[in-house]
């Protein structure tokens, strides 16, 4: 399968490439009366929150934290997921998944390349460190059908509900036969 | 001649798209002018930095990652084997 993007974990270099990474149409906010928070106007305001979390990273992380980042040809972030061993690298939290905008809506074809990459470095750590069974959890928002389709296609199963407007999205991942 | 007759059929057939790309562009001058005029009279604002840092920090106050791992990896466990046949917490408390 020929790769649309470069992988490659997130590197301090980066950090301003992220500071413009655009996974959503651009998003503006009004304020409540009585000051203080403010209202996302968007369509999709995950989307807005996902792109926040991304802009704010601050690469480089180091194992229990990894962020990977997909470049195109130019240099240019496509997407970008970030995950944490919650206890060693048996246990995986996804924490964002995020595709540029430029990379959308082609069928799926970068966020299948995403999924793929992320679950090929976990399993390759996990055999690395000797783990045989990967499980890994991912929190979707119940309005992203997009997203849950992508997870569900990779094996994912929805196992709860909440918190908020998330759903619990679950996967083992068997790596090797138990010893 | 050919190629001066093709030079001109080319450039014939080129006018009309400059002319629809123009009239586009333009068109997506105005759409943005009205937007932000819009947002004006809706008391909208483009988001700022410091939102984002705000929105950032609430995404992962929403989905506990702020939480001790620890903590995280045995939420995680609670969906491991038994759990293919899921259930609801409740119920799975009376299992365990």
């Amino acid at each position: 399968m020929s790769s649309l993007l470069t992988w490659a974990p997130a590197a301090r270099t980066d950090r301003l490439a992220l500071r413009r990474f655009q996974c959503t149409e651009q998003a503006t906010k009004r304020r409540q009366p009585g000051g203080g928070r403010f209202e996302i106007i968007h369509p999709a305001e995950w989307e807005v929150c996902v792109q926040s979390r991304i802009r704010t990273a601050k690469p480089p992380y180091a194992p229990p934290n990894h962020m990977w980042l997909g470049k195109d040809a130019d240099g240019e972030i496509g997407a970008a997921w970030f995950h944490d061993e919650l206890d060693g690298p048996g246990v995986i939290g996804v924490r964002l998944v995020g595709v540029a905008e430029k990379f959308r809506r082609r069928g799926g074809g970068c966020a299948d390349e995403l999924m793929t990459t992320l679950l090929d470095v976990t399993t390759e750590r996990a055999l690395v460190t000797g783990v045989h069974l990967v499980q890994i959890l991912a929190y979707i928002d119940e309005r992203n059908r997009p997203s849950q389709q992508l997870f569900r296609r990779f094996g994912f199963h929805q196992v709860a509900d909440g918190p908020e407007s998330l759903q619990s999205w679950y996967l083992e991942l068997l790596v090797a036969e138990e010893p | 001649m050919t190629q001066h007759f093709r030079l001109r059929v080319m450039s014939a057939a080129q006018r009309p798209k400059d002319a629809l790309r123009r009239a586009a562009s333009q068109l997506e001058d105005c759409v943005r002018l009205l937007e932000d005029r819009l947002d004006r009279v809706h008391g909208r604002e483009a988001l700022t930095e410091a939102d984002e840092e705000l929105l950032a920090a609430e995404y992962d106050r929403v989905r506990g990652f702020d939480r001790p791992l620890e903590y995280r990896a045995k939420e995680v466990r609670e969906f491991s084997a038994p759990a293919l046949h899921w259930a609801p917490p409740s119920v799975r408390r009376h299992r365990v």
